[in-house]
């Protein structure tokens, strides 16, 4: 059902039927597009897929690999383990952003806007962070140890607190806009039955939140799964399938086992995957044109419970944040606490020194550059143009498929796809070309579907009448298209260019020489026990997709008032 | 007509777009010498290494990445058929063998030769393929502040650290990912013999808090007092004493199994003539002063001045290690040590 509706935007224009030659040059660009996708994504992965069958020498060996891997006792406890902690993680998670979501949208406490602005902080920052800040609070000679109640802070307690303030403002995200999208008229039909808070909570509200914490729980999962950056800082000797892929990689040079453990950590998120598409198609709109969107009676009790736990959340949330911004700044923690600025002299603890985050806003500054015009040029060939139907469905479909892929998983089979010396485009292995490559495959997806989002909203007709006057396809998207989408053009460079800066999965094994970024230089110091500049680099990237989002806000705003007036005028 | 030129720049813009991905920024191959060095060494050690280098030779634009032993080996097994690197600048000398081994290490003779003690480079070909610049032993770092605190003393011997009371107190890298872990437990082969080295490392496993990725790491979580006690080289602990740490270096007495760091030419290397600067002079008086900096034990003859708060009796303790034999059992141990305490703290 749901897949109809681009359809009819795919036959609408098709008012041509000469083919000139801007229609071959779109082809063209479509596929260029194709090819992109196939040498950045399609076949790196078939390369690893057809690894984790092969032997050493290259020999098909079947399903052998996978035999040898479960059959050492240790590969099923990382399996276990990674299962485990993302299980408690995804609960966890859940019910906390749950509830918040809740207080959010269905309470009249103060700070709202606050308290939504507070939750969101953790999207800044690399997931290695909340590692650090958590060794400085509850390590073993952390400030809050104590609260432990004697368990080591290094394991499976350590991964979990790490990855519930990592996916949390994921979750919220998600579950808010279900609590959002809930019809006013159902509470008021409850109340008219007369049904009490507590029925109309389950009765109402927690279907309404079905489909929402369904979505949120496999994308906190499958975030908590793949990630790299918690486990690798707090995991001690806890294995994890990330940290255990790290080590067969980098640490044993075992390829074969980790396109094992890669093949192994692509599964959830491809069930997650499949599993999310069959849910969204059997969801039909609950909201329609007649919906009233819900306010929130007067309750003082609820609204100062719910205060009260948002204080909390918040609270847990800022002071992970300000833990680390001050362990960038002790002397030498935690026998001298006297704050000074030496942690930031990077040079003294890591050979690329400040280099390593130059090389950070060099990768994001490209990616938001190649990255925005690729993805949004992209999509308007799938969305506006006409023809070859069954190309841009394909293209349509492996644009989605990022969203599945770990990074780690995207990292590894560049190692094996670009590095081979068969491969032609194997000059761009150890330039930071590859890095950008990587990053715009990796985020591909989010940015794809906010373009074509904004690009459904435009007029069907815009083309047929630019080329009745006789201008190019070109032209119109150049004088029409882009200046009318231009706040969500800004909105994808500023996610690439935010995702970029805190980035890690995929970097950590492509990196080289004189393109090392700073997320990967937080792991190398992290790995050296150099906790103060670990933190201060981490501190570094938060600042830096800080003030991107912020300079995103004042041009969006700016923006708005000079080329959005049509909207007003509009309305 | 005028719509002519924005669409003739968008259809260069959208070709030039798709084309630069898979171009830009490889075009490094420029005029000027450029030297990729991969090392292993102590972060210290090597930024002064190259620092003195890039003075002696500032024309050269020096790349440089540094890491465990692990992954730097790891890098270059699989970078093996288009090397990157010219020059590994220090990793364990086992390492360096088995690289050898699979053809990968150009021989050369660096400058000086004559003057390299006989145990600090390849003496198995007619031109060595690495030279080693600086050898060193296993040590345990302690943390007198936290050990007081804890009630527990100061270990003297390596049978020490199996008492009940430091459970959970100590820290040691992986063998896996660093060159200083399996250094120790060759060690222990060597002093107690195979099979009471494994005997040894159960009971050990037992008061193992984590183990970690790199060699450098134990040393500094015992000076924070994330651990008491770490078993690693001297280096990164003297270093920390020096900073201020409540630390003490400790020579095991039954004695420490020793290795030696060298360095080796990639066979393969894009940039030769730069890398046999960097070689000569890695193993130069001048090179062999700033080893000395941070290692008793230096390659070159008459190259040995205190190190200051340098363990006391590291010499006299040092046990002669082949690292042939390490080289050709790496990956058995590897596989056993794995086997036996790869699952470390599997929630009971």
């Amino acid at each position: 059902m749901v897949d109809q509706a681009p359809a009819v935007s795919i036959h609408g224009p098709k008012v041509r039927i000469a083919f000139s030659g801007e229609d071959v040059l779109l082809r063209l660009c479509l596929i260029a597009l194709a090819l992109f996708l196939l040498i950045g994504l399609l076949l790196p992965i078939y390369t690893l897929l057809s690894k984790g069958l092969q032997d050493a020498n290259g020999n098909f060996v079947g399903l052998l690999n996978f035999v040898t891997y479960f059959s050492e006792p240790r590969a099923s406890v990382v399996f276990w383990n990674s299962l485990r902690i993302s299980v408690l993680s995804t609960v966890l998670t859940l019910a906390i952003a749950g509830l918040y979501a809740f207080a959010l949208t269905h309470s009249r406490m103060p700070g709202r806007v606050f308290f939504r602005a507070v939750a969101l902080v953790p999207l800044l920052t690399p997931s290695l962070l909340p590692g650090i800040a958590l060794i400085y609070l509850f390590g073993n000679q952390g400030f809050f140890r104590g609260a432990l109640f004697g368990h080591s802070l290094y394991g499976p307690v350590g991964i979990v607190i790490g990855e519930v303030f990592f996916t949390f403002p994921i979750a919220l995200l998600i579950v808010q806009t279900s609590l959002l999208t809930i019809d006013r008229r159902l509470y008021e039909a409850a109340t008219a039955l007369r049904a009490g808070r507590l029925r109309t909570f389950f009765t109402v509200t927690l279907p309404a939140m079905r489909f929402g914490l369904g979505a949120a729980s496999f994308a906190t999962f499958t975030k908590v799964f793949t990630d790299f950056g918690v486990p690798v800082v707090v995991g001690g000797s806890y294995p994890v399938l990330a940290t255990d892929l790290y080590q067969k990689v980098i640490g044993g040079f075992d390829f074969q086992m980790g396109a094992v453990v890669g093949i192994l950590l692509f599964i959830p998120a491809a069930v997650a995957f499949v599993a999310g598409h069959l849910l969204q198609r059997g969801r039909s709109a609950s909201v329609d044109g007649r919906a009233v969107v819900y306010v929130p009676a007067k309750s003082q009790a609820r609204d100062l419970a719910c205060l009260l736990f948002c204080s909390v959340v918040a609270l847990a949330i800022l002071s992970i944040l300000v833990m680390a911004v001050l362990g960038s700044l002790f002397k030498l923690w935690p026998y001298n606490l006297s704050l000074s600025f030496s942690s930031y002299n990077f040079a003294e603890y890591e050979p690329s020194g400040w280099g390593a985050y130059r090389n950070s806003l060099r990768l994001s500054g490209m990616v938001a550059l190649f990255g925005t015009a690729l993805v949004f040029f992209g999509a308007y060939l799938l969305e506006r143009v006409p023809g070859a139907s069954w190309l841009r469905q394909a293209i349509g479909f492996c644009c989605m498929i990022p969203l599945a892929l770990p990074g780690m998983v995207l990292g590894l089979s560049y190692i094996f796809f670009f590095n081979s010396p068969s491969n032609p485009f194997g000059g761009i292995y150890g330039t930071i070309a590859i890095l950008v490559l990587s990053t715009v495959v990796h985020l591909y997806t989010v940015p794809h579907l906010t373009a074509l989002t904004a690009l459904k909203q435009l007029d069907p007709g815009l083309e047929a009448v630019g080329s009745s006057l006789k201008v190019s396809r070109f032209a119109t998207f150049g004088r029409v298209v882009v200046p009318v989408c231009l706040p969500t053009i800004l909105r994808i460079a500023s996610y690439l260019f935010m995702n970029s800066m805190t980035t890690i999965s995929a970097l950590v094994f492509l990196y080289s020489a004189n393109t090392k970024v700073a997320t990967v230089s937080v792991v190398l110091l992290n790995d050296n026990a150099m906790l103060g500049p670990a933190a201060a680099m981490s501190v570094l990237i938060v600042a830096t997709s800080a003030t991107v989002v912020g300079l995103q806000w004042l041009l969006m705003h700016g923006l708005l008032r000079r080329t959005q007036a049509w909207r007003g005028r509009e309305s | 007509m005028t719509s002519f030129k924005p669409s003739a720049r968008l259809r260069l813009l959208c070709a030039a777009l798709l084309v630069s991905a898979s171009v830009s920024s490889g075009t490094a191959t420029a005029e000027a010498e450029e030297l990729t060095v991969y090392s292993a060494m102590a972060k210290e050690h090597f930024a002064e290494l190259i620092a003195a280098f890039q003075a002696r030779e500032p024309e050269i634009k020096v790349n440089q990445l540094l890491d465990s032993n692990g992954p730097i080996i790891a890098r270059l097994l699989a970078e093996q058929e288009n090397p990157r690197a010219d020059i590994i600048l220090g990793a364990s000398v086992p390492g360096l063998v088995m690289l050898e081994e699979k053809g990968m290490l150009a021989p050369y003779a660096p400058a000086g030769l004559d003057q390299i003690k006989d145990r600090f480079y390849d003496r198995r070909s007619e031109m060595p393929h690495w030279v080693g610049t600086d050898a060193w032993a296993s040590a345990v770092c302690y943390n007198k502040t936290e050990g007081a605190s804890h009630g527990i003393e100061e270990p003297k011997r390596w049978q020490d650290l199996i008492k009940p009371g430091y459970k959970g107190m100590i820290t040691m890298p992986n063998p896996n990912s660093s060159a200083t872990g399996l250094l120790a437990i060759a060690g222990w082969m060597k002093i107690l013999g195979e099979e009471e080295a494994w005997n040894y490392m159960d009971a050990l496993h037992e008061n193992i808090a984590q183990y970690v990725h790199s060699g450098s790491k134990p040393c500094r979580m015992a000076a924070a007092g994330e651990a008491v006690v770490g078993i690693a080289y001297p280096a990164p602990g003297v270093k920390a004493i020096n900073d201020g740490a409540p630390l003490s270096v400790v020579i095991p007495e039954e004695g420490v199994g020793s290795e030696v760091e060298g360095v080796a030419i990639v066979a393969g290397a894009r940039n030769p003539d730069a890398a046999k600067k960097l070689a000569d002079f890695a193993a130069s008086q001048e090179g062999n002063e700033i080893h000395n900096k941070y290692y008793a034990l230096v390659a070159r003859r008459g190259v040995a001045t205190a190190v200051p708060n340098y363990p006391e009796g590291e010499e006299a303790a040092l046990v002669d290690m082949d690292f042939y034999w390490v080289a050709a059992n790496r990956d058995r141990i590897l596989a056993e040590w794995q086997k036996r305490y790869g699952t470390k703290d599997e929630p009971k």
